[in-house]
């Protein structure tokens, strides 16, 4: 299944298959979960990210129970505070 | 040691500066700095006392750690009663400043009366005097601030200044130190106005002494050793705090014009990556370096040069220093100046962000109060008639421009604008419009997608305020009220501690309380351990609490907009949601000690030692 995955504020990470803008598509089997999605990414180092799934956030807790559909959009993000 | 054990007394009424010891039972129960100021002024100023009467006095204080190796030793706090707020205001600066002061040998420097003309405070280690300063009175502080150096022939001297925004009473003035930092919030620069103080001027020879060398650069290399490799330190040296629009904005919490709406369509053209693009006219980024603060290897800061064909450089001449690189924008000043003005313009943005440093003002609270204008001529409120003929709409660049500069003389509708949001509605009829809470404008986060935050905003002692609290990583987890109340409340007492520490809260990002009293321990030759430390910071807390109490403030004042706890947010994460103060705010009472009115009890001044 296609899920579309979009990093913000990761600049470091904007590489095929995400595109400069840090939106890209990822395949992957059926049953796949939020958290097999950032399995996938090279996350290490940079803390708790954060997730939304279709515009609705997913915390840390409920991310491996987290079963993903075909064309889900996800967004991921670094524990940024302050401004 | 850590302290000097000094505090400076300046009083401007008599003339005259006396140097007095440090109140160390006090510096033991609050640290320093914000902690220390606010217990100082607690004891010294009627809280009711008009905050523009001679009777206020203005307070800069440091922290043990300033003027140290600690990372980003180099903070420093203004504590007075606010003009913008009738609260206690409590505002902290990076930058040089701080550290010098600590350095020539002084804790706190308490300034006092008012001036009979304007002067000019100038510190040289142990000896301090009053310098007439009416040659500088109507200039801004980029013409200021490198003319006192010359005047005293100290090209090392750090100046803190007022611009004319400080002179003339916008409620927002800032205090502006080394061209590009301030003690920014609340207002205070227009205290040092009324002071009759353009400047303060320092120069600091002596150094800073720790109790227990060893210790403490063991301390500050296990803090250091915590820094230099975090992925936090690296995004901040790289993009400042920029990226958080693009949070922000995809999480449905970037408030937009006016908090009417909470997604930006043209933050692509505002972000972090936008700082970074080559312009086609100049062929040249917005972002020109970045630039640290004294003691501070994560460098957050932002160097800015504005595009020189654009519109708002026109009446600039060649030397300007709107044609050099400056102070640059940062998320707040970002925010403040473009989505929430629906403006998507980078230079326009940059341009009101350097009149802010020459003029001195706030720009989280007069992007507030254009916004608010804005939606004020948007509704009928208020017609060309009232602005002098600018069309305040939203997303128009030109009146941004026009009234940054204006409100930062104090002249036409920039005095309206200099009334600050609360004040400026008011006045007009429409309260409901002003997004703020005690009368400080909103930061660039939206309560209804963060919950946790909305609380924060509601219960600072300072008013709308993103650092008195860090509730972002549980917003960011989840949209719920839940369990925030505990989130808010632990986090502004360990806020408090740092800001009381001569420290950056921005290093909380990598640090724990444990680093932080680690490195105090050492400084100071005392046994922090990380409960005393964090109980300072409640301490804090609550002086700052009882001050507004006694100012007049009430639980009615810890509240929200309307917009924020009736309106749901048009989208985003958020979507249909508001803010649910009304289930947070009596179990943050009850967390905190406080009785149903939000009055510290008996029992928790006991605990805390100030009964």
């Amino acid at each position: 299944m296609k899920i579309r995955v979009r990093l913000v504020a990761l600049e470091n990470l904007r590489q095929p298959p995400f595109d400069s803008e840090g939106d890209g598509v990822l395949d992957l089997p059926e049953g796949a979960s939020l958290a097999d999605v950032l399995a996938r990414l090279p996350l290490q180092g940079l803390g708790n990210v954060m997730t939304l799934l279709n515009d609705t956030p997913v915390p840390t807790d409920q991310r491996a129970s987290t079963t993903l559909s075909d064309n889900d959009s996800i967004i991921i993000f670094p524990p940024l505070e302050g401004g | 040691m850590g302290w000097q054990g000094n505090v400076l007394r300046v009083d401007l009424t008599a003339g005259t500066c006396k140097s007095e010891p440090l109140n160390m039972d006090w510096a033991r129960a609050y640290i320093g700095q914000r902690g220390l100021g606010s217990r100082y002024l607690a004891a010294e100023v009627d809280p009711k006392i008009d905050a523009l009467d001679p009777a206020n006095k203005l307070i800069f204080a440091t922290g043990p750690l300033t003027g140290t190796s600690a990372p980003t030793g180099g903070r420093s706090s203004a504590i007075t009663k606010s003009p913008l707020t009738g609260a206690i205001a409590a505002s902290n600066t990076g930058g040089m400043f701080g550290a010098e002061i600590k350095t020539a040998g002084w804790d706190m420097v308490i300034i006092e009366g008012r001036a009979a003309s304007p002067v000019l405070l100038w510190i040289k280690d142990d000896q301090a005097s009053l310098l007439p300063a009416d040659k500088y009175w109507g200039q801004s502080v980029w013409a200021v601030e490198p003319a006192i150096k010359t005047q005293l022939a100290e090209p090392d001297a750090k100046v803190a200044s007022i611009g004319r925004a400080g002179e003339r009473g916008v409620r927002f003035a800032c205090i502006v130190n080394d061209m590009d930092r301030a003690y920014g919030r609340s207002g205070v620069g227009a205290v040092m106005g009324s002071k009759n103080l353009k400047a303060i001027a320092v120069r600091g020879t002596r150094g800073v002494k720790v109790a227990d060398p060893n210790a403490f650069i063991e301390a500050v290399a296990a803090a250091q050793a915590k820094v230099a490799p975090s992925p936090v330190k690296d995004r901040f040296e790289k993009y400042g705090t920029h990226p958080m629009m693009d949070v922000t904005n995809n999480y449905g919490a970037l408030p937009t014009r006016n908090s009417r709406e909470v997604q930006f369509e043209g933050t692509g053209k505002v972000n972090a990556a936008s700082v970074r693009k080559i312009r086609p006219t100049d062929g040249k980024a917005s972002l020109v370096t970045n630039k640290g603060c004294f003691a501070c290897t994560i460098a957050c800061g932002r160097i800015a040069r504005i595009d020189r064909t654009h519109f708002s450089l026109n009446d600039k001449g060649k030397d300007s220093h709107y044609r050099k690189p400056s102070g640059g924008l940062e998320y707040e000043s970002a925010f403040a100046f473009a989505p929430l003005l629906g403006i998507d313009d980078l230079e326009a943005a940059t341009f009101a962000n350097f009149v802010c440093n020459d003029e001195g003002m706030d720009p989280i609270s007069l992007g507030g109060s254009i916004a608010a204008a804005m939606e004020l001529f948007e509704e009928g409120a208020i017609t060309s008639k009232d602005t002098g003929g600018i069309e305040i709409r939203f997303g128009n660049a030109e009146a941004l421009v026009k009234l940054a500069e204006l409100t930062g003389k104090a002249e036409g509708f920039g005095v309206d604008i200099g009334l600050g949001a609360q004040r400026l509605c008011e006045k007009y009829g429409r309260p409901e419009f002003s997004m703020t809470v005690k009368g400080q404008e909103f930061p660039g986060y939206d309560p209804r997608a963060m919950q946790g935050m909305g609380l924060a905003y509601a219960t600072s002692n300072r008013g709308a305020c993103h650092i008195r609290a860090r509730p972002y990583a549980a917003d960011f987890q989840s949209t719920s009220s839940e369990g925030k109340a505990a989130v808010v409340k632990d986090t502004q007492d360990l806020v408090a501690a740092i800001d009381s520490s001569g420290v950056c809260v921005f290093s909380a990002n990598i640090l724990a309380a444990g680093d932080y009293a680690a490195m105090v321990s050492a400084a100071t030759g005392e046994d922090w351990s990380e409960q005393r430390y964090l109980e300072a910071g409640e301490r804090t807390w609550n002086i700052e609490r009882q001050f507004n109490l006694a100012a007049g403030l009430t639980r009615a004042d810890d509240t929200l907009p309307k917009r924020n706890l009736e309106t749901p947010a048009p989208s985003g994460a958020a979507k249909g949601m508001v803010n649910e103060l009304d289930r947070m705010l009596p179990e943050y009472y009850t967390l905190r000690g406080w009785d149903d009115d939000g009055v510290p009890t008996g029992q928790i001044l006991k605990r805390l030692g100030m009964e």
